[in-house]
């Protein structure tokens, strides 16, 4: 009934008074509804903790703005997720260990690289070059496979071994730069002793301040130097009586040019001047008017070399 | 047009956290007697809250998390027996040695705990909330959308189950 209803429970409340209740409750009644209510004033939860920490949920929130989630309702998910990725891991770990483990290191054109192999050998690259070895054996076998030209500065003793195209180059000694191009290679010698392999593997001995150039037909030729580093480390590429096709390749990487040589260029002249690595124009007229070859600058970076009249 | 605080604000929600959070996770419990889901799905309440802060409306969001937790605990649960206890602030009568005596305030208390466990839930809910989270009968008939009435009607027919089911009231001495 309705008014009794409202009449108990508005008691409860302290709306009303016990005599409010005579005519519904008997007095043991009475005593009894404040025995349980006397009871359960004196009750509270089990845990009366916060249910969640909430500093950890607001960060939690924020980190994942656009995420809605519980782990609990992912969990399911979560280690379906897990076990995929450990045996993904897994997979690789062992790709990694039976097919072996490649590092890469390029210098694109106009650019230079500077890094350290695993056995504190330093190694300048020079641009558009390209210089890889395989990291997981490197400890049995010190390679590296050399497209181009770069400077090593050997800090520890022992084999080491640049592997080029055309050639091999292995280190005694501890500062030398090679240099690949149109099928040729060069080596100088800064310090120490280098041994160098061409074509026909035949190999030559390479002491300080010299410098051999493998030419394409096998032959080799050797010319001593004064300088104590690559020019090219400092941004400048100096030349010593060296062929002028070594210098049209220096040129072509540092500038990303296609050079060209019309009919009546010779490119065995001998060069000795230098060129910057940062201005394209005076690098050119720098190399190539000492031979009276006025070059023509055509798309696509290519530049035609004709003989001046 | 005055700007009413806003729910994603970390402050504001902060404070309803602190204002809601026992009370949604104890309504839950006594709801469906399961602590440990209780406190799960109050947080996950929480979580839509936050979610849609944008939409709901400062004043609401109580109605929001209340009405939110109920829904998640639905889908989720089957209903199972449920089974509260509690906990005793203090110790009523401490200068009371009689083992007699305090057998029986055991036993009262578990009968009491085994009634409430089993008064319909709608009873149960309302007279827990009232009489242990101390929820003012218009908040509850707010919360759980039902009139102050409604709340009342239960409220009494919850005492005067509780009344009747608790045998050993009658070997107490009133």
């Amino acid at each position: 009934m309705n008014e009794s209803d409202n009449k108990l429970a508005k008691w409860m409340s302290g709306e009303l008074q016990d005599k409010d209740l005579q005519e519904l409750a008997t007095q043991r009644e009475i005593a009894e509804y404040k025995k349980i209510l006397g009871q359960l004033e004196n009750w509270e939860p089990i845990d009366k903790s916060q249910p969640f920490d909430i500093d950890q949920f607001i960060n939690e929130r924020q980190k994942n703005k656009s995420k809605r989630f519980t782990f609990k309702a992912y969990s399911r998910e979560i280690f379906a997720v897990a076990a995929v990725l450990t045996l993904l891991l897994t997979f690789i770990f062992i790709f990694k260990n039976f097919v072996g483990s490649e590092t890469q290191y390029i210098a694109g054109i106009g650019e230079s690289k500077e890094f350290v192999l695993p056995d504190q050998t330093k190694v300048h690259l020079a641009a558009n070059s390209k210089l890889s070895f395989d990291s997981d054996g490197w400890k049995q076998n010190k390679t590296v496979n050399l497209e181009g030209r770069a400077y090593f500065e050997v800090k520890v003793k022992g084999k080491f071994a640049v592997m080029l195209e055309k050639g091999k180059v292995e280190v005694l000694g501890t500062r030398f730069e090679v240099h690949e191009f149109n099928n040729m290679m060069s080596v100088n010698c800064y310090e120490g002793v280098v041994k160098a392999y061409g074509v026909n593997n035949e190999s030559e001995l390479i002491n300080a301040n010299e410098s051999v150039l493998f030419e394409a037909s096998g032959a080799r030729k050797k010319t001593k130097f004064t300088t104590k580093e690559p020019s090219w480390l400092k941004g400048v590429q100096q030349f010593n009586n060296v062929p002028l096709i070594q210098v049209i390749d220096a040129l072509e990487n540092q500038f990303g040019l296609k050079i060209e040589l019309s009919a009546g260029i010779d490119n065995s002249q001998l060069f000795t001047g230098y060129f910057p690595n940062d201005n394209k124009n005076l690098a050119l007229k720098l190399v190539f008017e000492p031979f009276n070859i006025e070059f023509e600058e055509k798309e696509g970076n290519t530049i035609l070399l004709k003989k001046k009249k | 047009m005055s700007q009413d605080p806003s729910v994603c604000e970390e402050k504001n929600f902060r404070k309803i956290y602190s204002e809601q959070g026992v009370s949604l996770r104890n309504f839950l419990y006594y709801k469906f007697g399961n602590f440990e889901k209780a406190k799960d799905h109050a947080q996950e309440a929480f979580i839509r809250l936050w979610n849609n802060c944008k939409q709901v409306e400062f004043a609401k969001a109580r109605s929001f998390l209340f009405v939110t937790a109920k829904r998640l605990f639905l889908d989720d649960i089957a209903h199972e027996k449920v089974s509260l206890k509690f906990k005793e602030k203090q110790n009523l009568n401490p200068t009371s040695e009689d083992p007699g005596f305090i057998m029986q305030e055991k036993e009262f208390k578990k009968e009491l705990e085994e009634a409430i466990s089993n008064l319909p839930e709608k009873q149960r809910v309302v007279f827990l909330m009232n009489r242990i989270d101390r929820i003012p009968y218009k908040e509850i008939a707010e919360i759980n959308d039902i009139s102050v009435k409604t709340v009342e009607k239960h409220m009494s027919a919850a005492l005067k189950n509780l009344k009747n089911s608790v045998s050993i009231l009658n070997k107490i001495k009133i």
